[in-house]
């Protein structure tokens, strides 16, 4: 369904389409079509034309496209696709839409023609769409899935529960029946059915996985700390992990709402996430404001789940103003 | 044969190592008293022998303790080998306990009759292994107290959440298959031991008896449910092996990035709980004289089984190694050089000398096919085997998946403790099986020896085959 979506909102760009073209020093003109806009998650196509100064198409040559990109907080450049033109000096380029929602990529088209490449830019606006971290497989096979685990092992636990059951009619069949040799076998039946309840159990819990779906208590995760150092022992965690996210105290809530793991243990920032202190952290309406949204491909954390006074408990702690 | 029978039997009045006496006794009163010998209080040997276990399991809680204190800091186990000697240790345990799984319902499945005598060892060391085995898991928790939140809030979309479950149900399975069929044997116990051991031990057997008489509706009942049992427990065990496995195989690591793994971890289990089931009823013939009923003729036949292990093992190096030698990828090239050359060189090689080659020698030649020559192989597979874990294990996490400099790891005392610790718990629990719960499959011989099947004939002592 949300790929019939994808492709009508496609269509529907395809009318938007802006054609780019620049010409380099040596006379060379590259000329592309691209998107005025793409929603994150969107595979971005971008049909490009080399011709030489003559109008002649030029083949065989490398294309690429390049964005604006912060790599470990340094600003940068990233290739997000290379192609080679055709007879027709044709190619296409295309890659996954990564950029923050709600902002204007720019990206460049490049042409190696010749040392110096002609080059020309453009801008894509981002709009909102699905994120890119969900559990999606790329090979889907609509019989063989998960379904089968629990009939498996459904069939096991029938299995064992039938001998065990075969027990109880082992003590039916004494002509001397033995008070005490009644309960072992309800002991045994009752052994496999907890385990197999135990399973159950599991499998009812399990928690959805990754971006975009509400990370329930499931996300729980152990502090973040560094080998040698010395911590306060904080409880079994029992009442952590049911606690809703809004009760928390600033460090608890980094810790469990997850934002250490890509934002580092103190919100120095790390390869995933950026640096809270410095740069992303100034202006706290803002930042809640942010926190709310879920750039890029961070999830979105709702009201109902962190209020705002339990973010500001953490804004304290991240400043160094709760200690 | 299995009814209830209170009168004074000989079997109390016999000495089991007068041999002249118990020559003297008929096939049924011999074995009565060989069987029921070991549950009377033992002597000062075996009292020693409990107390020097007990001291090493108890060292093994304090050292327990001092981690949990604090924290897996006290292990060798750093950010890089971030798996030691507790997986290890893990892995060579659920090893062993396919060895009831492979002897008795293997065997049972194919009707293979020889097996009667040795299938309840083999069941015992099944439990007892996967008991030891998985508080391997809980030791190698930083934060063991967390392992509820994998019944609360585990992923199922995780290998460990796939080994959770599988260790559940054999764990199930397995115990199950323990009691099932020891159930005549209990009432057995129940009926023969009354008013000579202590009062909560025939508590223990009246209640686990469920009030088997020995009727033949009972004994319908009975050849179902281990016939259902001894089918469901293969699979069982199998997948526990190679979700074990798949925990490595999952894993992005060059040493563990294998189709054929859970393939060996299975054959590895069969191979090093055979060879434990050896050493064990080596030890168990010895100490309470079940040379009657276990046989060379049994250890022969284990012997084949455990050097068709042997040259599975062969076959799954050779196909793990050469298809990935020939193309020798960088960091292919990185973890053959530490496995066959460098740092885990010696491992590898007392692996494939001691561990495969070694025992298929001794089994192959008929002068050192003996009893002690078949228990030192097993003890060489044995250490060999707990080797190829080790190595598996810590060579693979020692291949770096970035330019960095390879870790390096060596276990601390306090996981040397711990191991120590868990071989011990492993011997106790079944030191302590021997003496409280029968020991050879009584209703099952007596069946097989009323039927005119053939029953274990003692054949020259150290001269199998």
């Amino acid at each position: 369904m949300s790929r019939m979506i994808r492709a009508a909102m496609f269509s529907a760009g395809v009318a938007a389409l802006l054609v780019f073209s620049a010409t380099s020093a040596a006379g060379a003109e590259i000329e592309a079509e691209v998107v005025d806009s793409a929603e994150v998650g969107e595979l971005v196509e971008i049909e490009v034309e080399v011709l030489d100064e003559a109008g002649e198409p030029v083949p065989f040559i490398l294309v690429e496209v390049i964005a604006d990109a912060t790599i470990i907080g340094e600003p940068g450049k990233v290739v997000l696709d290379t192609a080679v033109t055709d007879e027709e000096g044709a190619a296409t380029l295309e890659f996954l839409e990564r950029a923050p929602a709600d902002t204007t990529q720019s990206i460049e088209v490049a042409a190696h023609v010749s040392a110096e490449p002609v080059t020309l830019e453009a801008e894509i606006v981002v709009l909102p769409g699905p994120q890119l971290h969900q559990s999606d497989a790329p090979v889907h096979l609509p019989i063989f899935n998960v379904a089968w685990l629990f009939v498996v092992l459904g069939l096991v636990w029938a299995a064992l529960l039938y001998s065990v059951w075969r027990m109880l009619n082992l003590g039916r069949a004494a002509e001397h029946p033995r008070p005490l040799a009644k309960l072992a076998p309800y002991v045994m039946v009752g052994f496999v059915i907890f385990t197999a309840a135990g399973m159950v159990l599991v499998l009812l819990n399990r928690p959805q996985s990754h971006a975009n779906l509400e990370p329930g208590a499931a996300f729980e995760r152990a502090p973040g700390t560094v080998v040698g150092e010395e911590h306060d022992y904080d409880g079994l965690g029992f009442d952590l992990i049911d606690r809703p996210l809004s009760e928390l105290d600033g460090e608890s809530l980094y810790e469990l709402a997850n934002c250490s793991g890509c934002h580092g243990i103190r919100g120095e920032g790390a390869v995933v996430g950026g640096d809270l202190l410095g740069e992303i952290l100034t202006e706290h309406d803002a930042f809640i404001g942010e926190v709310r949204r879920g750039p890029r491909s961070m999830p979105g954390y709702p009201e109902a789940q962190i209020d705002d006074e339990a973010l500001m408990r953490m804004i304290d702690y991240l400043e160094g103003d709760d200690s | 044969m299995d009814g209830v029978e209170t009168s004074d039997a000989t079997w109390a009045d016999v000495d089991v190592k007068d041999e002249e006496a118990m020559s003297r006794l008929s096939w049924d009163e011999r074995l009565d008293a060989r069987v029921l010998a070991p549950a009377h209080p033992g002597g000062a040997r075996y009292r020693l022998f409990i107390v020097v276990l007990g001291t090493i399991v108890a060292w093994g809680f304090v050292a327990f303790v001092y981690q949990l204190k604090d924290g897996l800091y006290v292990t060798d186990m750093r950010d890089r080998i971030s798996w030691g000697l507790y997986i290890a240790a893990l892995i060579f345990f659920m090893g062993i306990s396919m060895a009831g799984t492979f002897i008795s319902a293997i065997l049972r499945a194919a009707s293979a009759d020889w097996r009667t005598p040795i299938t309840r060892m083999a069941e015992a060391v099944t439990v007892a292994a996967l008991i030891s085995g998985a508080l391997f898991i809980i030791v190698d928790m930083g934060r063991p107290d967390r392992l509820y939140n994998f019944y609360f809030y585990g992923n199922w979309q995780s290998p460990m959440m796939w080994d959770m479950i599988a260790i559940t149900i054999y764990l199930t399975a397995s115990v199950t298959f323990l009691l099932v069929p020891m159930v005549p044997d209990l009432a057995y116990f129940r009926d023969r031991l009354n008013g000579r051991v202590a009062r909560w031990r025939i508590l223990v057997y009246d209640s686990l008896a469920l009030g088997w008489e020995g009727n033949e509706r009972q004994h319908r009942e009975i050849h179902k449910a281990i016939g259902v049992l001894m089918i469901v427990i293969i699979p069982v065990a199998a997948s526990v092996h190679t979700m074990l496995a798949w925990i490595f195989a999952t894993t992005s690591r060059v040493s563990w990035d294998s189709t054929i793994l859970g393939l060996f971890f299975v054959t590895g289990a069969m191979y090093s709980g055979i060879a434990t089931v050896i050493i064990l009823l080596a030890v168990v013939r010895r100490v309470y004289h079940l040379e009657e009923y276990i046989t060379p003729r049994h250890f022969k036949n284990l012997a084949y089984l455990m050097a068709a292990g042997a040259v599975l093992m062969l076959y799954g190096n050779a196909s793990e190694y050469i298809p990935k030698g020939f193309k020798m990828d960088e960091e292919e090239a990185h973890a053959f050089r530490q496995l066959f050359v460098e740092d885990f060189a010696p491992f590898f090689w007392f692996y494939f000398f001691g561990g495969l080659v070694f025992p298929v020698l001794v089994i192959a030649f008929k002068r050192t096919r003996t009893i002690p020559g078949l228990v030192i192989a097993s003890i060489f597979v044995n250490v060999g085997m707990f080797i190829e874990r080790y190595f598996i294990v810590v060579a693979g996490l020692r291949v770096p998946l970035l330019d960095y400099e390879p870790s390096s790891y060596s276990p601390t005392w306090v996981e040397w403790s711990i191991f120590a610790s868990g071989c011990a718990g492993f011997t106790l629990l079944i030191t302590l099986f021997t003496r409280v719960f029968p020991i050879l499959s009584v209703w099952e011989m007596k069946e097989e020896h009323e039927y005119g099947e053939p029953s274990p004939v003692p054949v020259e002592e150290g001269s199998p085959a």
